[in-house]
């Protein structure tokens, strides 16, 4: 079984999409919020991803300075 | 009359020389009128000065073994020859040799300034050893003490060389053309590493072909590089000034071709110790590479993940001031017509007509009254 990858640029393409969405002049009302939890949510996603990014780094760091 | 056939002059001379034919001596004497005729006739007389005697002498070039000049006491080996044309009586020479201390030093003498002059000598002709030969031609005599000399040292320094013996005759008439024969026997044989020529100490006069023209030429032919060593090491012969390597003497010969056991170990302790270095330098080398790499890495890694988070921070910054959820929450509400429609102005409804108004929490319903 393969782990699905994150697709990282796929979801900021996403919220780049709401947000020149919600800059549209008439904006369908219910649409509106509606996208905005979904960018509230891949926002969330994403911030995860990054951390847990900044964290393998750090450990990375941290073994290759007590390799050397 | 006597009996005696009257002949004709050719038959005579024809009669003549058939039975000088069969005789061939060794005449010594002096030469004088040395001449060369047209690049490839020699004419000389040989003088006896106590008897007032001369012999015209005859040979080709090509054949005189030994350079001569007038002065020099020298044996020939000749037969007599009376040339039809001339009438002349003659020796044809087929070989000289020099006699007495003084002749033979001369002719020594003669022979080296004549290949010197050739460049058989030169240093740029000179051609190295290699550092460790695998196969070796020797030229010797295997009943020579100088042979012997040199194969007990070679045995006792590096190991495992094939040598490749030509038994030739190392002094004496025979020696002028065995040697050169054994040195076209080995230039037919491929991948020789060095051929080495040896002889033991002995006179002048046994060393005589070492001083020779053709063993001279024979080692500057050969196709790898020769290293002599001949007599003793006060005895310089031709064949040392035409060789790649002079020894001194045939023990001398086998240390010069061959490194000792000792020689060899420190040469192979310092290539190993030398390695080792250079791959620990290349190990070393490698890792702050890597490293080098990792951390170049990593910082356009950290990089990647922090342009991302400020981009996804900016991204919901704008979203989260659009969203119509949040400026509801300021307070703010949005009026729509009955079929649902944004309004924007009063001038879009008339009075009477029903409108909705969403609120932070909730909506409302109302009638128009009034426009203002």
């Amino acid at each position: 079984m393969t782990k699905e990858s994150f697709q990282l640029h796929a979801k900021i393409s996403e919220l780049e999409k709401i947000e020149e969405f919600l800059q549209q002049p008439d904006l369908n009302l219910e649409e509106a919020i509606e996208k905005h939890e979904v960018a509230l949510k891949i926002a969330k996603e994403i911030t995860t991803y990054l951390e847990k990014a900044e964290s393998t780094l750090k450990q990375l760091e941290i073994k290759a300075s007590k390799a050397e | 009359m006597d009996g005696i056939p009257v002949i004709r002059v050719s038959q005579a001379i024809e009669f003549c020389n058939s039975l000088f034919d069969q005789l061939e001596f060794h005449i010594e004497g002096e030469v004088a009128n040395y001449n060369v005729s047209r690049g490839k006739f020699v004419f000389f007389d040989l003088k006896d000065e106590e008897a007032e005697a001369r012999l015209s002498c005859f040979m080709m070039l090509h054949q005189q073994n030994i350079p001569i000049e007038d002065g020099m006491r020298i044996v020939v080996h000749a037969r007599p020859t009376i040339f039809t044309k001339s009438g002349k009586f003659s020796l044809t020479v087929q070989r000289i040799e020099p006699k007495g201390e003084g002749s033979v030093k001369r002719a020594f003498e003669l022979l080296k300034a004549k290949l010197e002059k050739e460049g058989l000598f030169a240093l740029e002709r000179k051609r190295l050893l290699p550092r460790f030969p695998e196969r070796v031609g020797i030229i010797s005599s295997a009943d020579a003490a100088g042979f012997g000399d040199f194969m007990r040292i070679a045995n006792s320094r590096l190991p495992g060389v094939e040598f490749l013996m030509v038994n030739v005759a190392v002094q004496g008439n025979d020696a002028e053309t065995e040697i050169p024969a054994a040195f076209d026997k080995l230039n037919a044989l491929a991948g020789l590493d060095a051929v080495v020529l040896i002889r033991g100490g002995g006179s002048m006069e046994d060393l005589h072909a070492f001083n020779s023209e053709v063993v001279a030429r024979a080692i500057v032919r050969s196709k790898a590089p020769v290293l002599v060593g001949v007599g003793h090491e006060r005895d310089v012969t031709i064949a040392d000034y035409c060789a790649d390597v002079r020894a001194a003497t045939p023990s001398n010969a086998a240390q010069i071709l061959l490194p000792s056991k000792e020689e060899v170990e420190e040469l192979v302790y310092r290539l190993t110790s030398g390695g080792q270095q250079r791959i620990q330098n290349y190990l070393s080398l490698t890792k702050q590479k890597v490293a080098h790499s990792l951390l170049s890495m990593q910082e356009q890694l950290s990089f990647t993940v922090r342009y991302h988070k400020e981009r996804v921070k900016s991204l919901l910054t704008t979203i989260e001031a659009l969203s119509p959820k949040n400026i509801l929450a300021r307070g703010y509400s949005i009026t729509c017509t009955a079929k649902g429609e944004v309004l924007h102005s009063s001038k879009d409804i008339r009075v009477g007509e029903a409108i909705r108004t969403r609120l932070a929490t909730g909506e409302i319903e109302s009638t128009i009254t009034a426009r203002i």
